[in-house]
């Protein structure tokens, strides 16, 4: 979705809210890790959305600007709150992560929401942009070259944070539910 | 290509961003290689759960709170 004139950003950023606001939402909550957080992140990027809508390029995509602030506004609240979260890359090496057992599946009708909640908790380990950047490559479906754009990085960087991100995901999978089955 | 090798270049190869030669050689690596087909198959299934997953709701007074912020309508609002 592009915007056509400035005038129509009140309208754009309504069908925007109306067409995807449930991604963005779920971008500022891997981010935060906090539901109420998230919104507050979401509310604000509308905020900002309007009050710097001269700033928005129309030849980029409206969804695009709108992910790039809800992280940003995501990563300042986690900040302001003095939230702990991995802001800095741990040392683990690829070779280290790789030695987690696969993931055990759980079974029977609550394995869904078992895998989903070790998932969320799993989380916890990344830095706030390999969280959005597995959020929106990988739940959401954009191509690297979106999230790219979206997040302000190079498609390499991209893949090297979705890397360490799918990495440390799987390893701590392993360990949530490992212990779940014993 | 050893172990470590191919953990480097597993996401740029799931990613498609690999040549054709390098894939061959992953794909070589892979078919003798247990642990490393393993990491591949969970990196996938790992996708597949999250593709899986609805997505969380934007709660209900969130949306309301930017619909009206969107109208212009007058309010005390949080976060900006």
């Amino acid at each position: 979705m592009s915007v056509s004139s400035r005038t129509d950003i009140r309208e754009d950023l309504e069908q925007a809210l109306a067409a995807y606001g449930d991604r963005l939402f779920a971008l500022a909550r891997r981010v935060t890790g906090d539901p109420d957080l998230a919104a507050d992140a979401v509310q604000a990027a509308f905020v900002s959305a309007l009050e710097s809508q001269d700033s928005f390029r129309g030849d980029a995509a409206l969804s695009t600007w709108l992910h790039r602030i809800v992280y940003n506004k995501s990563v300042d609240l986690l900040r302001a709150r003095g939230r702990e979260v991995a802001l800095e890359e741990d040392e683990r090496s690829e070779h280290d992560l790789a030695q987690a057992p696969s993931w055990e599946r759980p079974d029977g009708p609550l394995a869904q929401a078992e895998l989903t909640k070790a998932l969320g908790a799993a989380y916890a380990d990344l830095t706030p942009v390999q969280r959005a950047v597995f959020e929106m490559r990988e739940e959401e479906g954009q191509t690297t070259e979106e999230v790219a754009a979206a997040l302000g990085l190079g498609p390499g960087a991209v893949r090297l944070h979705l890397h360490r991100a799918r990495l440390k995901l799987r390893a701590r999978l392993s360990e949530i539910l490992g212990e779940a089955k014993r | 290509m050893n172990c470590d090798d191919l953990l480097a270049k597993l996401t740029d190869y799931t990613e498609g961003a690999s040549d054709a030669d390098l894939c061959g050689e992953i794909e070589r690596h892979l078919a003798g290689c247990a642990p490393c087909e393993a990491v591949k198959r969970d990196l996938l299934e790992l996708r597949r759960l999250c593709r899986s997953c609805d997505p969380p709701r934007l709660p209900r007074d969130a949306r309301a709170r930017i619909e009206r912020l969107l109208r212009g309508e007058k309010e005390s609002e949080k976060g900006s």
